[in-house]
């Protein structure tokens, strides 16, 4: 009960602070130096490695449907999405869209498939330019780390995520998606690790056709 | 004697004048013309209704038109576009301009929620068809618990197997949108290629592409926006196409052709009568009779067709080259005694071969005026009534108006009496069997040769540029919408709509073949109501109830009670989507364009197919589909112009019979076939010069030859008419052919491709008929006896 109260004071303060930073705009030069510390890191990274969490906060349902799994980002390639709880699915994002290895993940429309995969890669890549292109941006000042919020420019993808979140220390730690209907995808990274050089043909192998 | 010409001048003045009149009032209504290639061929649709939604779909694709305005930068591709559809949308040319995809799936979707339990994709009919439960029930956990499951139009309480999500995904939303390459940016349509970021902007015509007008402001609308977006981004860059920019640009190059084979004609014209008669009055006389022919022409095909087809003014020109004919005659009779030469002693002397001449001439034309093709018979109508004025002209007023200027020996009378003289004329020795043996055998060897080509290309060969922008376009798009379509036809809406569902089941193994690229029609967004009904049995026997596949997934993932209650009691009578609820949703879209309520007996569908690969296979595929027509204008162009071009070759040969035994009643059966011979000769030469050039035969090629038999027995019945007169008739002749032969010529410089193979061939039979004509010809000895 009193984690209850607990979790419903954070949800509260998140709210709050997620109304804040949607009244801070913020262009393209504020928020790479809000951002300049996991910009660096990134920059001489070629492969990144983490751990996720993803929480899906549905209406309708009292608690979140969440699941867990590994994370591989090769900067300029795409991304492998490695599901492992509640059972084993893997999708890989690249500049195409996105591939669904077992063909479990049921269709979407590719032109959206490729809007997803697109804002994700900027996401991950913490690309401001593409990010700029797609979303007005929006910063805050916080103790530790960084936060940018997202408010797509596109009504296409306003459908699906009416705003989005950003924020982490040296890395990007932590996404949230929010549709029209209320509902919220977060995901949370943990174990975050950054490889230079070239990346292995071992990394590259799930991006082949 | 006296007062019959007299009676014949005031009557043609008169007559004239009226006509003058006629064109003048005309003319300033403003003059219409048609550029439309495909108006020159008749109509093969075999009934109102298929003649009906075919012209509307073709006229709705040629009003469409894409552009693709790229940069290397996304965000200056973007506001390249925007401000490009702003300039385009300004000019006024435009009906609408999109750069704006508009396609909403979340909205689409609450339009559709209502009618959910009666809607399944083919996939997830299947597998409910065959109890695949299990695999329906994983599918749905992964998809839950994917990133991607966040582009799923609805919410999990509302669909939670994604089985309107899929339906909808699988077809209500096809659009330019959701095309495989494309992505959506600021509500734009992106294609990243090579470097370069493409938008999409497409317009749609407020005219038809085929008015003059609308491509005069299509074609400014278009420089401008481009002048205006290299000024604002000079890096961006624009791929253009669409019907109207073939349109425009084919009459563009109609009218160009139309002044210059117009003015050179008119040139070689006017040089030569002044070269041979050295005097203005012959020149003026001349040029009136063919301005009146022209005009007559006009105002005939004007009266009959409604519009002038640009392609009947380009053939046109060749007016100049033919009906200065009779003029030449006329004013060459001065050269052929040195008394003293009156036009009423031209009149008796030349006027009764003129008019045979003329009579022949028409008689080419006329069998033209037979052929089944609209646009064949415009230009055959246009010289008949052409030449019948020049003729008229020089028969009625000339005879009054010529003077005798003096002239008696031109350098072009020497040249036809040297060769009236020479040994050039044909005996029976042994060099000019040989030389008929080998033009025999050249013919021969030639026409064994010819390949006949019936194509649409045969009508409009557009230039290099147009072409590689819209393959560029389409490329980039990965797309090719066909130009075939199919029509499903029914006693009613639902027949039509279970007609076209068992049609796309007859094209799924081609589309899963990838033989067709895509067949688009309503049944995506609008299934029958007997499949609705089917499809609800399915969802409520196995998805929705107490134990239904959707309450017990729901359950599982820990949903309230209440969501779970709410989806077990799907409501049994749900209405079903039929066509009138179906045409007031906004997600209905593009499809909406694809149904016509009333076609004359009963609704009818449009399928529209992407990218055919194997035509033959979609035909055997549809043959026998009931309601089922596959539209496809290019094979029936084909096929028109293959059975024109085997029935122009039987009616050539009809032809030259009924002209052997016009002549044999005159001349007698000998004389007949000497006269029917150079032109016979010239046609058979021609076809085996066609041949040995390797230039395919066409209907328009076998038409061509039927002008050369009129022109050539012309020449022939000149010279055996003119034996006494053998010098001045051969110059006439000689004149005649010459401008004849430059008129024709010309055409074979024209852009357009049939145009082209009628002047290729009237070039090469004018020229060999009249050296046939003068080499088997009579011997002009009269002359120094």
């Amino acid at each position: 009960m009193r984690l209850f109260a607990l979790l419903l004071l954070a949800n509260a303060a998140t709210g709050a602070g997620a109304a804040e930073l949607f009244d801070r705009p913020a262009d393209r030069t504020t928020v790479e130096q809000a951002l300049s510390e996991p910009i660096g890191v990134l920059r001489r990274a070629t492969v990144v490695r983490a751990r996720f969490e993803q929480a899906r906060h549905l209406s309708g349902f009292g608690h979140p449907l969440t699941s867990s799994g590994e994370m591989l980002f090769v900067r300029g390639t795409g991304i492998v999405w490695r599901v492992l709880e509640p059972f084993d699915s893997t999708s890989v994002f690249d500049r195409n869209g996105m591939r669904s290895g077992d063909g479990q993940a049921g269709p979407a429309p590719a032109a959206a498939l490729r809007v997803l995969s697109g804002v994700l890669l900027s996401m991950l890549d913490l690309d401001v330019a593409a990010l700029e292109s797609r979303f007005e941006m929006f910063t805050s000042a916080r103790s530790a780390g960084w936060i940018l919020g997202l408010r797509p420019r596109d009504p296409g993808v306003a459908d699906f995520a009416e705003r989005m979140t950003i924020s982490g220390r040296a890395t990007l730690e932590h996404i949230e998606l929010r549709d029209a209907r209320g509902d919220r995808t977060e995901i949370t990274f943990r174990d975050v690790t950054t490889a230079g050089g070239p990346a292995t043909p071992r990394d590259l192998a799930p991006f082949e056709p | 004697m006296r007062d019959a010409t007299r009676l014949r001048f005031v009557l043609c003045a008169l007559a004239l004048s009226g006509l003058l009149l006629y064109f003048g009032f005309q003319v300033s209504r403003g003059f219409e013309f048609q550029s439309d290639l495909l108006a020159l061929l008749p109509d093969a649709a075999q009934d109102d209704g298929v003649r009906r939604i075919r012209d509307e779909v073709a006229a709705r694709v040629a009003r469409r038109l894409s552009v693709l305005v790229g940069a290397p930068d996304a965000d200056v591709a973007l506001s390249a576009a925007r401000g490009f559809a702003q300039d385009l949308r300004a000019s006024g040319v435009f009906e609408h301009v999109d750069d704006q995809i508009r396609t909403s799936p979340v909205a689409a979707a609450r339009e559709y929620l209502p009618y959910r339990t009666g809607l399944l994709s083919e996939q997830h009919r299947r597998m409910l068809e065959r109890g695949e439960l299990a695999p329906l029930h994983d599918q749905a956990v992964h998809s839950l618990h994917s990133l991607q499951s966040m582009l799923r139009p609805l919410p999990i309480d509302e669909d939670p197997l994604g089985l309107l999500s899929d339906f909808l995904l699988a077809g209500a939303g096809a659009g330019a949108g959701a095309r495989r390459t494309t992505e959506l940016r600021q509500g734009m349509a992106v294609v990243v290629d090579g470097g370069m970021h493409w938008v999409l902007v497409q317009g749609r015509l407020r005219g038809s592409p085929f008015s003059m007008e609308t491509q005069r402001a299509l074609t400014s609308a278009l420089e401008s926006a481009t002048d205006a977006l290299a000024q604002r981004a000079p890096r961006a860059r624009t791929v253009a196409w669409g019907v109207g920019l073939h349109a425009a640009w084919a009459a563009r190059q109609a009218q160009r052709e139309m002044s210059l084979f117009g003015s050179l004609s008119t040139l070689a014209v006017v040089g030569l009568i002044l070269a041979t008669f050295r005097s203005i009055r012959p020149l003026l006389l001349s040029v009136v009779s063919l301005g009146l022919g022209v005009i007559a022409g006009l105002t005939a095909c004007q009266v009959v067709f409604g519009r002038v087809h640009l392609i009947t003014l380009v053939f046109g020109t060749t007016l100049v080259g033919v009906a200065v004919d009779y003029a030449l005659h006329f004013f060459s009779d001065q050269f052929r005694s040195s008394s003293p030469w009156s036009g009423r002693e031209a009149l008796r002397h030349v006027g009764p071969s003129i008019l045979i001449g003329h009579l022949a001439a028409v008689a080419g034309y006329a069998t033209l005026l037979l052929a089944p093709l609209p646009g064949v018979r415009q230009m055959a109508l246009f010289s008949v009534v052409g030449l019948a004025t020049a003729c008229a002209c020089v028969l009625c007023l000339f005879p009054l108006l010529a003077r005798d200027n003096g002239v008696r020996e031109p350098w072009a009378l020497r040249w036809a009496r040297r060769l009236g003289r020479s040994p050039l004329h044909f005996r029976r020795d042994r060099r000019h069997l040989l030389a008929a043996a080998i033009l025999i055998a050249f013919a021969a060897g030639g026409i064994a040769q010819l390949r006949p080509v019936d194509d649409v290309r045969l009508m409009h060969a557009p230039p290099a540029d147009l072409v590689a922008a819209e393959r560029e376009g389409q490329r980039l798009l990965d797309t090719s919408l066909d130009s075939r379509f199919l029509i499903v036809r029914g006693a009613d809406a639902e027949q039509v709509l279970q007609r076209e569902e068992a049609l796309r089941d007859r094209l799924a193994p081609l589309l899963a073949a990838g033989d067709v690229g895509d067949a688009i029609g309503v049944t995506r967004g609008l299934p029958s109501r007997a499949r609705q009904q089917a499809d609800r049995q399915l969802q409520q026997r196995h998805v929705y109830g107490e134990n239904g596949l959707a309450t017990r997934l729901l359950s599982e993932l820990g949903a309230d009670p209440a969501t779970t209650r709410r989806l077990s009691t799907v409501d049994a009578d749900a209405p079903v989507l039929d066509v009138p609820r179906w045409k007031s949703m906004a997600a209905s879209g593009p499809l909406r364009e694809l149904w016509f309520d009333d076609v004359g007996g009963g609704p009818a569908g449009v399928v529209m197919l992407d990218a055919v690969r194997d035509a033959e296979r979609l035909r055997s595929a549809v043959a026998g589909a009931e309601g089922v027509v596959l539209v496809d204008r290019v094979a029936d162009v084909s096929a028109l112009l293959r059975d024109h071009r085997v029935t122009a070759s039987l009616g050539i040969v009809a032809v030259y019979v009924l002209i052997y035994l016009a002549l044999a009643l005159r001349y007698g059966a000998r004389d007949a076939l000497v006269i029917l011979l150079p032109p016979a000769g010239a046609a058979l030469l021609t076809l085996g010069l066609l041949g040995w050039i390797g230039s395919p035969l066409n209907l328009f090629n076998l038409l061509a030859l039927l002008l050369v038999l009129g022109m050539g027995v012309d020449y022939a019945i000149f010279l055996r008419e003119g034996r006494r007169t053998q010098p001045t008739v051969l110059l006439a002749i000689g004149l005649s052919a010459f401008t004849t032969w430059i008129s024709f010529g010309l055409l074979s410089l024209s852009a357009t491709p049939f145009v082209r193979s009628m002047g290729l061939t009237l070039a090469a039979g004018i020229a060999l008929v009249f050296v046939l004509a003068v080499w088997l010809g009579p011997q002009g000895v009269e002359e120094d006896a």
